[in-house]
């Protein structure tokens, strides 16, 4: 059941417009925009880039608010979702999985292929790679708990971004340094679980 | 499953507004005479640094609100009284003023003693994010026209939020320990001399009564909007 | 499951009590038929019976050897993508039911074969209706929980429905339906919430 769910989701979001070409294309826009916006040495650009990986990857969780849960609820799918013989708990690990692998994967396979362009070196690479990887799921995970909370806001991005904003700093401050996977780690854990209890609320929340 | 606000104990407390706001005039009169005149200056400051008994008191109270809005949240979830999210809601602008205020007295104070209006300094960016925490919160409140589902989530949010507060200041003070110069002064001396505690402590005292003032008003407030809802629509 | 047996049901939302007192029991190869005004209750007595709501008072028996896959709710929402094909509608369907459908076969019976192509935005309401009671087919539970599934349909569908139905009672199926309209189902038990209401 838990592998139906998962793949229905990844199914669903190859057909609509959030696959690996419409999140890459948009991640790689992001970050083309810093040789525009920033004209000094290329040191600068290494660091901004590095900035710029997690904003990107925050605005693309923060975009695709609106499809965690929340179209789901809207057109009744939710309905049918939550009378599977799934435990609310596995539904939330699916989405997890489901939207980390739509939203972030994509970017976590793109940002070492990129990385050359703005001079970063191979060992900058692996860290900032290492630690999209680690605190992504974190970020995932806080996502989709605020939007089953708030699934029934439809069309609300900019409150829920305000809302999830600040939940993502510490993961932001810990992403640009080196060698802080195990922060990320241990930060990705806590909002893990504290989603799940966050998720499944929510979703008993929904039927009332 | 659905417990009755008890307007009786707001409209008790209601009487005793005026009361409470001369009380707290007073105070806050007595607390700035001490503060203003009868304390000395900072040897190193000089008279700037009296802005410290607005400051302290706000930036303390900002977190203590924080801290009481999620254990209304606790105990909404335990006791399901709609008067303990009323306490929250009613909270979180108050909560939101003092952290601003704090903002800008930090600030006002960072001029004479930094030399810039704003530095990104740990404890000015917590503070920072913690008013956009109140600014989220409030916001759910005013998004969600349906109030029995507004608390549910608030509640939940509140927690959240709550879980958040050590995090981030956590993650702000390596932060800052890793990306600013060890120059700047910090803002509260480690030690601080009795002459300048008294009018401190007055202070504080003149904020809490504020507080509990206005904390009073708001929900005697609410708690009257909800019942003319309930009214209107049943 | 024999029967569904419920015992003096309540529903509150907020402080408002919608129904009280509601008792009611249907058999194998019964249909009860809710009907009642616009806020009667109606979608929130069948969102009960499927779990989504905790009775405020009262309880549904049985309680214990209930499972919610005995249970197919079809409520007011379609549960369509609107800008996806109707066949991969169908398809995500499949997925949650963990079914193996045959498309081409439904779609004719719901007589959409043309439209397996087109986007479910273009349907009229009456075909997006036809499509969402295709889930009755392609999972089958002892209870079916259909809210309003009459509207939009034109009366020789509504006609077709209750043969479905019908077909599915005698087979020992168990349907509790719901409606704000007049039709013409023969159903075992009547019950207006109207009646119930505070």
């Amino acid at each position: 059941m838990f592998k139906n769910l998962l793949l229905r989701d990844l199914r669903l979001a190859y057909y609509s417009s959030s696959n690996f070409i419409y999140i890459g294309s948009f991640f790689i826009l992001i970050t083309i925009l810093i040789p525009f916006v920033i004209n000094t040495g290329t040191e600068d650009f290494t660091s901004v880039f590095q900035g710029l990986i997690w904003v990107g990857l925050a605005l693309s969780l923060l975009l695709a608010l609106d499809k965690i849960f929340s179209s789901d609820f809207d057109d009744g799918n939710l309905d049918i979702i939550l009378r599977m013989e799934i435990s609310y708990d596995k539904i939330y690990l699916s989405k997890l999985l489901s939207v980390w692998i739509t939203y972030c994967l994509p970017i976590v396979i793109i940002v070492p292929l990129i990385s050359t362009v703005f001079n970063l070196t191979i060992n900058e690479t692996i860290f900032i790679t290492v630690n999209l990887f680690c605190g992504s799921f974190g970020m995932t995970a806080t996502a989709i708990a605020i939007n089953a909370l708030l699934m029934g806001l439809k069309r609300m991005i900019y409150l829920k971004s305000i809302i999830i904003i600040p939940l993502y700093i510490p993961f932001m401050i810990f992403g640009v340094e080196q060698g802080s996977w195990p922060v990320l780690s241990a930060l990705s854990m806590i909002a893990v679980v504290v989603a799940s209890f966050a998720t499944s609320y929510g979703l008993r929340l929904y039927g009332e | 499953m659905i417990s009755k606000i008890r307007p009786a104990i707001i409209e008790k407390a209601d009487g005793y507004i005026p009361l409470l706001l001369a009380f707290t005039i007073i105070t806050f009169c007595v607390g700035l005479y001490f503060s203003l005149i009868e304390s000395p200056a900072d040897y190193i400051q000089g008279d700037s640094m009296r802005i410290m008994y607005i400051h302290v008191p706000s930036a303390w109270f900002s977190l203590m609100i924080y801290t009481l809005i999620a254990l209304s949240s606790v105990f909404w979830f335990i006791l399901r009284n709609p008067l303990l999210s009323l306490a929250g809601r009613s909270l979180a602008p108050i909560g939101a003023m003092f952290t601003f205020l704090a903002l800008i007295t930090g600030s006002i104070w960072g001029k004479p003693t930094w030399g810039t209006w704003w530095a990104w300094d740990a404890r000015l960016t917590s503070m920072l994010i913690l008013f956009f925490l109140y600014l989220a919160y409030i916001l759910l409140w005013h998004s969600i026209s349906n109030k029995d589902n507004a608390s549910k989530i608030a509640a939940a949010l509140g927690i959240i939020g709550f879980i958040n507060i050590p995090i981030i200041k956590f993650s702000v003070d390596w932060w800052n320990t890793l990306h600013q110069p060890a120059t700047i002064s910090k803002l509260s001396t480690p030690s601080i001399d009795v002459s300048m505690l008294i009018p401190l402590l007055i202070m504080t005292f003149a904020f809490g009564l504020f507080l509990l003032s206005l904390f009073i008003i708001r929900i005697r407030i609410l708690s009257l909007e909800l019942r003319i809802n309930r009214k209107m629509i049943y | 499951m024999d029967y569904l047996l419920a015992e003096n049901l309540s529903c509150i939302r907020g402080s408002n009590t919608v129904f009280k007192n509601l008792s009611f029991k249907v058999s194998r190869g019964q249909i009860l038929h809710i009907t009642g005004t616009n806020g009667s209750g109606k979608t929130s007595l069948l969102r009960m019976i499927a779990g989504f709501i905790d009775p405020s008072d009262g309880k549904i028996i049985p309680e214990q050897n209930y499972t919610y896959k005995d249970v197919h709710f079809v409520g007011q929402k379609y549960a369509l993508k609107k800008n996806l094909s109707v066949e991969k509608n169908l398809s995500l369907w499949s997925h949650l039911y963990q079914k193996k459908i045959n498309t081409d076969q439904i779609l004719s019976d719901l007589d959409l074969a043309q439209y397996k192509n087109n986007d479910t935005e273009v349907l009229s309401d009456g075909q997006k209706r036809r499509l969402s009671i295709a889930r009755l087919f392609i999972h089958s539970a002892p209870i079916w929980l259909l809210d309003e599934v009459h509207v939009h349909l034109d009366s020789e569908w509504q006609v077709k429905l209750n043969q479905y139905i019908y077909n599915y009672t005698n087979e020992g199926g168990m349907v509790l339906i719901s409606s704000n309209t007049k039709i013409e189902l023969n159903s075992n038990i009547d019950i207006n919430l109207t009646h119930y209401n505070v």
